[in-house]
């Protein structure tokens, strides 16, 4: 317990740090790929990326459950959706303001600092999301 | 204009796909559990895990400031 609130204090400040970085710098590239790293060697440490780990194939198909394709079509649907429009602003230049890519309307959004550390907080999260729950599966059923 | 009025459907759009998913009993899936249907093979995590790196790069270090 206070391993885990150590880490996410680490992360609480490292999300902050990493949304100041001026873009475009190789200190913004190094800010990124740190915990991308961090995430990719842990991930493969615990077997995630391994095709011969089946208990891993296994414990994401029992997470599943009875999920099958024909039960992701409304998703599908909204991501081409998304697609579409995405390739539609694109093609328009990428920032135009009658057709705004994605990007360009998550920019406006990430204007100040603390909506960047939010959203550089939720990135953390998400990349650390996966671990999590795959240590809990480690120490609950060890293989 | 119409087009961010699009990507605010979109976004609608998602928090409805859930919570239908969540509340009513259909064969539609959560988002946690597509995830997880894509994560049972290994290039679906493989693809997760590009696709977070990639949204990392291109928000963080590859942000372009508003007008510049």
């Amino acid at each position: 317990m206070k391993r885990v609130a150590v880490l996410m204090l680490g992360a609480i400040a490292y999300a902050w740090w990493a949304s100041g970085v001026t873009p475009f710098t190789t200190l913004a590239y190094v800010a990124v790929a740190v915990p991308a790293v961090l995430v990719v060697v842990t991930y493969a440490s615990m077997g995630a990326l391994s095709p011969r780990r089946l208990d891993v194939t296994r414990y994401y198909r029992a997470r599943a459950g009875d999920a099958a394709f024909k039960g992701t079509v409304p998703w599908l649907t909204v991501l081409t959706l998304s697609l579409a429009l995405e390739a539609v602003g694109l093609a328009l230049g990428g920032r135009s303001h009658t057709v705004p890519t994605l990007s360009t309307m998550l920019d406006h959004l990430l204007v100040y600092h603390w909506s960047r550390w939010l959203v550089c907080l939720l990135w953390l999260g998400a990349g650390a999301w996966p671990l999590a729950r795959l240590a809990r599966r480690s120490r609950e059923e060890p293989r | 204009m119409i087009a961010t009025i699009c990507w605010l459907l979109l976004i609608v759009a998602c928090l409805g796909v859930e919570l239908f998913a969540r509340f009513r009993n259909t064969n539609t899936t959560t988002l946690a559990r597509a995830g997880s249907l894509l994560a049972a093979r290994i290039y679906g995590r493989v693809l997760l895990l590009l696709l977070w790196a990639f949204v990392g790069l291109h928000l963080f270090a590859r942000y372009t400031l508003p007008g510049h």
